[in-house]
């Protein structure tokens, strides 16, 4: 099975470094979609199969909270697994995105090897099981 | 009049950005920085030449104020390359050099607020915008401390204020 994966960042070179550890992970991957904000996640949301969306917070137009927000009430996206990758270091921040429900939180700066083994922890890390 | 103690603080919150400016280029872009000279030493600043760029971030929550770090061409080239992993000459947009900018100082504004405010603080950050300053001399009045890097061969300047 193959992963169709949604990068959102308005950070073009992030979101080039972010492809580049997944090409590097264990995951089959499908589709590997790109969006600068939330709200071109919605619309490749709603229009793609997308099995994981990894989302930055501070993005122009909407932000990663409220993407989070609107995905966790459409019965479409409520499932998806997100993981936040963000500057964020504020702990309440942190446990309010936790308690919407996203799956991992993951500061920036990160190294190759950390956001891989949440990739790979979520998403099964291939077809030997993964990390 | 200001305080010594708020002239301390300020002091060690700047001791603490040029620490996560030198650790974060490193980190996300394997470049190193050193401290060339410090905001007293003006002469100095004409050697960061003209045609300079300026990204800047402004931050809120129980301390405010704004970053900003202002280079040539040449820097943002190697910033991006560096952090894609390319050679310089495979960077032909001017869009990513500076995107890569804009990212490494909104990485470093993050890292640097919790790092002088701690996990427990809330802090609202702008996204980084692109300005143009047409000299350092103008970049010292907008801002209330200057230091100037050099970051593998290029002139970088780093500018920090703090709202009281």
């Amino acid at each position: 099975m193959a992963y169709n994966i949604l990068l959102v960042d308005d950070s073009k070179t992030t979101r080039k470094i972010q492809r580049k550890i997944l090409d590097l992970s264990e995951v089959p991957l499908g589709e590997v979609f790109e969006a600068g904000n939330g709200i071109e996640a919605l619309e490749v949301l709603s229009s793609n199969w997308v099995d994981l969306v990894l989302t930055d917070l501070n993005m122009p137009d909407m932000g990663g909270a409220e993407l989070i927000e609107k995905m966790k009430v459409d019965d479409a996206m409520l499932s998806i697994p997100i993981i936040v990758v963000s500057t964020e270091g504020s702990e309440q921040r942190i446990e309010e995105l936790m308690n919407k429900g996203i799956r991992s939180y993951l500061r920036k700066p990160f190294t190759p090897e950390d956001l891989k083994a949440i990739i790979d922890e979520i998403l099964g890390g291939g077809n030997d099981g993964g990390a | 009049m200001r305080s010594l103690e708020v002239e301390m603080m300020e002091g060690h919150e700047w001791d603490v950005l040029r620490t996560c400016f030198i650790q974060i280029l490193e980190d996300t872009a394997f470049m190193f920085a050193e401290t060339t000279i410090d905001e007293d030493e003006t002469d100095e600043t004409e050697e960061m030449g003209d045609n300079l760029e300026e990204v800047e971030i402004s931050f809120s929550g129980s301390i405010a104020g704004s970053l900003a770090i202002v280079c040539d061409e040449a820097f943002m080239t190697d910033l991006a390359a560096n952090i894609l992993g390319l050679d310089p000459e495979e960077l032909t947009a001017g869009e990513d050099k500076i995107d890569a900018l804009k990212e490494l100082l909104n990485i470093i504004c993050g890292n640097f607020l919790t790092a002088i405010g701690g996990s427990k603080e809330v802090y609202d950050l702008t996204i980084p915008k692109l300005g143009m300053i047409g000299s350092i001399g103008l970049l010292r009045e907008k801002m209330q401390r200057v230091g100037f890097f050099d970051v593998d061969g290029n002139n970088v300047a780093l500018a920090l204020r703090m709202e009281s």
